[in-house]
């Protein structure tokens, strides 16, 4: 026992899933739906779309970048396909476009975060607001019905299998699975981690760092648009507001789930449940009656909760104080760069 | 006690020391384990007053720990330190600090965007009028403190405008701002040339006799020998011996033998360059370089050529464009005029990648810009090869993990697993991990920036012997290094630069450390002045010095 104890805890999402047990039991013991079959379905459903996006803005801060533009994107993609199809588009193919004009968003913000170097704070947060501008004024800002369009429809969201699996969460598993295939099993993924761990170590390895950046915005904004699709065929309609704030909330499910925004560290698994955490919170909070207004609050304390559990654990894993593992967590660790340049600097 | 009296008798007699000494500080059984790895173990010994006290030992030997221990970082699981007659009990580094211990790190944290006397006052409090900055006073008693350690520095200046031994001397002065009664030295001089060693020394030694004591933690003997009065050798966490040292006559083989116990010796090192040196093939190089130029760099006209199974020496200053040749030849910055020839071909390197096509490996100068830290060993040893270790993109764990395992064997590498994080290996070993990544991809030309750096006696005469080891193969190599004796240890042929040129070539006999050290110092001179006629006479000089290597050579058209 205190051996599987010792390997659960050497195990790198060990902390947040220690959080997720505690929030879970928490809301178990004090409401009396939450742990029945068909509320956690719900909640896993919920956690659907924001895990998709989850799984990629994971790639994208390991790396070393951040996204903003995510909740834009994923109105666009929803809003064009709609307009596409009531031109009279068919629906795969409308759905295909505006999965590529998501894919171009993502090419625009990796050139010019690594071509023209501004900070992706910035880059990405000019995308978001361009971006949601377009969509209200392709949608003429207001909100649109899907219709009936099909078995492709029912394929990208809105099917439940067997009345009990929404085809949402299908799509989740499948996303979480090749990401964590991507991430972990393949040169791509472990270029990924080079990248943001010391990227100038990754350069002089001949790995094109450009181009492993730019591929994760693409992904990115693929998956932001992929879950646009998946939302806009699950609930039959979206409105060109939808989206605001995921790019937050997907940011949170990744540090929650143990990635270091400065790059280098993480894990699929920790992010999916992070992004978990941030759905058990939202439902728990409804379940409880608790004023919609201080819902936020509670959400912000859980996060800034969670994340603290999760240092102290990856601390004493490593065998280091808090102090030092919130260091090496959030602060960039190699400061030399800086020193070299403006050692080079006088000389010549 | 009895050696203590052998200590004092010995000091007045050399006439070191005006005051009497006493004792300073006395460390008593400190032992301290992180994790079951015991990093001191029942270490003992005193540092006195007025003395500079060198403090040795391998990576992982226990220098930094008894270091954090002793500026409050750590508190030892048993032991005691008497401080200036008191036991010492420091929780944090301020109760260090306000006992009077004072520690400059290797790392220099330094504020660019600040001026000195904004960066001596970082730490202690500045001197303030209510909530307002006191400026005027601030630059007064930092100017007065500079003056002190007899620095010619303004205190408004900026830092990004000073040089790395100035930055080095501003944190002394910093940590003197604070009245402090012990100094630690952590690795001070390893990113110094030799001219700012000796600056950095002359005012040690001026704060010696003013009554302040110094602890000298480094890697580079020669110089623990030229500054120390008394030198302790710590290995694998316990205490070996404390050295006297008044005279300053201390020899490296001794140093080194107590550092290691048994290891590679300077001999074995000879012996590994004599077998290679014999049987030179000068006919075909493996690369020609012909008036390259990199204008950003500060590259002029380097032309040389470089035999297979060759060791190629590379002296010069810090900012003499030894470093940035290599990455020009590695492709981080590709040149803009000139040409390359490599095995016969001609070579165009425009980034890393198009070098490690060609078989070329670079290790650069720091540590910190080649490590993955958070990753594991294994991931660290398999970065270059990993392309070539997958199929469709999917990475075949157990052929990485039979190059990590080889890696680790080859190098002699010590870590209890290749799953363990590069961050915990030693220096040392972090080195022969990058060194093993780099042979992994079996390269035919190493581009090998202070290879060495920071790193113990030990694992230094490892990887210098490995290097020749691979050199007798028919590896060849160019070697950069700031330490001219170690390039007089493995190179057969040095060439000298000075302001992004190669101004003079040494081979066969004249290889020694007294004409590398002339050559870079007649150079530095006269790239030093600012006049267009002093500029122009270094080219001419090394037009001509490139010429006669050229007619050297028998593959000559």
């Amino acid at each position: 026992m205190k051996k599987l104890i010792a390997r659960f805890f050497s195990m790198r999402e060990a902390g947040v899933l220690l959080a997720l047990v505690v929030i879970m039991l928490f809301f178990g013991f004090s409401t009396s739906t939450f742990f029945t079959p068909n509320n956690l379905m719900n909640v896993l459903r919920q956690s659907s779309l924001l895990g998709i996006m989850t799984m990629a803005v994971t790639f994208l801060i390991i790396s070393g970048e951040f996204d903003l533009s995510i909740g834009s994107t994923f109105a666009l993609s929803g809003i064009s396909a709609i307009v596409m199809m009531e031109s009279g588009m068919a629906p795969i193919l409308a759905f295909l476009i505006a999965l590529i004009f998501c894919c171009f968003i993502g090419l625009f913000n990796g050139l010019v975060v690594t071509k023209a170097k501004i900070p992706s704070f910035i880059a990405t947060m000019a995308t978001m607001m361009i971006v949601r501008s377009i969509v209200l004024v392709v949608s003429g800002s207001r909100p649109r019905v899907l219709g009936d369009r099909g078995l492709i429809a029912k394929i990208m969201g809105g099917a439940v299998l067997g009345d009990v699996f929404p085809v949402p969460i299908i799509w989740l598993l499948v996303v979480v699975f090749v990401s964590w295939l991507l991430l972990s099993k393949t040169t791509f993924g472990y270029k990924v981690y080079a990248t943001g761990g010391n990227i100038r170590a990754a350069r002089l390895s001949g790995i094109n760092t450009d181009r492993i950046k730019i591929t994760n915005f693409v992904l990115t904004s693929f998956a932001a648009g992929f879950a646009g699709i998946v939302s806009l065929c699950f609930l039959r309609m979206v409105s060109p507001t939808q989206g605001a704030g995921y790019e937050l909330d997907a940011i949170a499910s990744t540090v929650i789930g143990g990635t270091a925004l400065a790059g280098g560290i993480g894990s699929i698994g920790g992010a999916f449940i992070g992004s978990f955490i941030l759905a058990v919170i939202k439902n728990g909070l409804v379940l409880l009656g608790t004023n919609a207004y201080i819902q936020d609050a509670v959400l912000g304390a859980v996060i800034l909760v969670a994340v603290v559990i999760n240092l102290q654990v990856a601390a004493s894993r490593n065998g280091v104080r808090l102090g030092e593992q919130i260091r090496r967590v959030f602060l960039r660790r190699h400061q030399k760069e800086v020193t070299e340049e403006s050692d080079t600097g006088p000389g010549s | 006690m009895t050696t203590q009296e052998t200590v004092q008798t010995k000091a007045t007699t050399s006439g070191q020391t005006a005051c009497p000494k006493r004792r300073l500080i006395d460390y008593r059984g400190m032992t301290k384990s992180f994790g079951g790895v015991h990093a001191l173990r029942d270490v003992s010994f005193s540092i006195d007053t007025h003395e500079i006290h060198g403090l040795i030992g391998e990576n992982g030997a226990g220098k930094s720990t008894l270091i954090k221990i002793s500026g409050g970082v750590y508190s030892p699981d048993s032991g005691q330190m008497i401080f200036d007659g008191s036991p010492a009990v420091c929780h944090e580094p301020r109760d260090a600090e306000d006992l009077g211990i004072q520690i400059v790190h290797q790392e220099v944290p330094i504020c660019e965007n600040l001026t000195v006397a904004e960066n001596i006052f970082l730490d202690p409090v500045p001197p303030h009028r209510g909530p307002l900055l006191d400026r005027t006073e601030m630059v007064r008693r930092s100017a007065e403190t500079l003056r002190r350690l007899g620095i010619d520095l303004d205190p408004r200046r900026p830092v990004s405008r000073c040089s790395a031994a100035e930055r080095q001397l501003i944190l002394i002065a910093k940590a003197l701002v604070e009245e402090a009664k012990l100094v630690i030295l952590d690795e001070a001089t390893s990113s110094l040339s030799e001219d700012e060693v000796s600056l950095l020394f002359g005012v040690l030694r001026k704060l010696r006799s003013a009554g302040t004591t110094f602890v000298f933690v480094s890697h580079r003997l020669n110089e623990v020998i030229a500054i120390c009065d008394r030198i302790t050798v710590l290995r694998n966490g316990r205490f070996v011996s404390t050295e006297d040292n008044f005279e300053h006559t201390m020899s490296v083989s001794r140093l080194t033998e107590l550092i290691v116990g048994c290891g590679v010796t300077t001999d074995a090192i000879e012996d590994a360059k004599l077998a290679i040196e014999t049987d030179h093939d000068d006919s075909c190089p493996r690369l020609r370089v012909c008036g390259l130029c990199q204008h950003k760099l500060g590259l002029k006209d380097i032309t040389f050529d470089l035999a297979p199974g060759e060791v190629l020496g590379l002296a010069g200053l810090r900012g003499a464009g030894r470093t940035e040749l290599l990455e020009c030849l590695f492709g981080v910055h590709p040149p803009t005029k000139g040409e390359l020839i490599l095995d016969g071909e001609a070579f165009r390197p425009r980034t890393p990648r198009s070098g490690i096509r060609r078989k070329m490996a670079y290790l650069s100068e720091s540590r910190a810009d080649e490590l993955f830290y958070e990753q594991p060993v294994r991931s660290n040893a398999s970065a270059v090869v990993l392309d070539d270790l997958a199929t469709m993109g999917f990475i075949d764990r157990r052929a990485e993990s039979n190059v990590a395992e080889e890696c680790v064997k080859s190098m002699q590498v010590s870590t209890p697993s290749i799953f363990a994080k590069a961050a915990s290996l030693s220096g040392g070993n972090q080195q022969k991990v990058l060194l093993g990544r780099w042979l992994a991809a079996h390269p035919s030309i190493l581009l090998l920036d202070e290879p060495t750096r920071g790193i113990d006696v030990g694992a230094k005469m490892e990887i210098r012997r490995m290097i020749l080891e691979l050199a007798r193969n028919g590896v060849s190599a160019i070697y950069v290094s700031l330490d001219s004796e170690e390039l007089v240890q493995v190179a057969n042929r040095i060439l000298v630069m000075a302001n992004g040129r190669i101004v003079a070539e040494l081979r066969g006999s004249n290889v020694t450390v007294a004409n590398v050290v002339h050559e870079i110092n007649v150079h530095q001179g006269l790239g030093g002045g600012c006049t267009p006629n002093a500029d122009s006479v270094p080219v001419s000089s090394s037009s001509s010095a490139t010429r006669t290597s050229s007619s050297d050579t028998p593959e000559d058209r």
